[in-house]
């Protein structure tokens, strides 16, 4: 459960970073702080079952 | 039977036809022009991004931002360290130069060193150095450390060219 809430936090940051650095409003940083966020959580997700029939 | 040309409909804004971001950018330059810093404010806040992040943002008058990323860097920071017991990297050059003691070694250095301050603070405390290797989140509080420093390049770019009067 540690390893979960450790990779939605990551995304969560990494996000709220991305966001801020890449776009001006806030209303388009908002939008894209929540595509990066599912991005991420997205894309660790998959890699996790990939990696899963090799663990 | 001649054929009449047609006449072509042009826009007469010049921004019709240019992509939204542009257009936003554009705007923004049209009606609210960004004044540059000086260049003293500008190396402030880029060090003051440096020793924490988020304080250049706070210099400049970005209160949501610098809280925002105050809270996410510093809190990726803490969380790295002392929840997820990773460590940071000192730069070990006891051994010869070589590939891998870059890759393992002064690489992670380098990326630990972009929160400069809490870094600093660390090391004259001498807190968050030793490795803990049998703790289940280790690897993971040490990608937590190595991506603090990096986004905090990122953000100390974010204020230069705010500073510079590139960005709002």
């Amino acid at each position: 459960m540690k390893h979960l809430v450790a990779m939605v936090l990551f995304a969560l940051f990494v996000a709220v970073v991305f966001a801020i650095v890449s776009k001006e409003s806030p209303r388009d940083q908002f939008t894209y702080g929540v595509k990066v966020f599912f991005a991420f959580l997205g894309v660790g997700l998959a890699l996790a079952w990939i990696m899963y029939p090799f663990s | 039977m001649e054929h009449e040309a047609q006449p072509v409909e042009t826009s007469e804004h010049p921004m019709e036809h240019s992509l939204p971001e542009v257009r936003s950018r554009e705007t923004l330059s049209a009606t609210s022009p960004l004044a540059p810093s000086s260049t003293l404010t500008l190396v402030l806040a880029c060090l003051a991004t440096f020793l924490f992040p988020g304080l250049g943002h706070l210099i400049l008058r970005r209160w949501g931002r610098g809280a925002l990323l105050a809270l996410s860097i510093g809190g990726m920071f803490l969380l790295g360290m002392f929840w997820l017991d990773g460590h940071l990297y000192r730069p070990d050059l006891s051994g010869p130069l070589s590939l891998f003691t870059v890759l393992t070694h002064i690489a992670p250095f380098l990326a630990n060193v972009g929160v400069g301050g809490l870094y600093g603070l660390c090391y004259l405390l001498d807190v968050g150095f030793q490795a803990h290797p049998a703790a289940p989140t280790y690897e993971i509080g040490n990608t937590f450390l190595l991506v603090a420093g990096l986004l905090n390049y990122l953000v100390i770019l974010d204020v230069s060219d705010i500073a510079r009067g590139r960005k709002r």
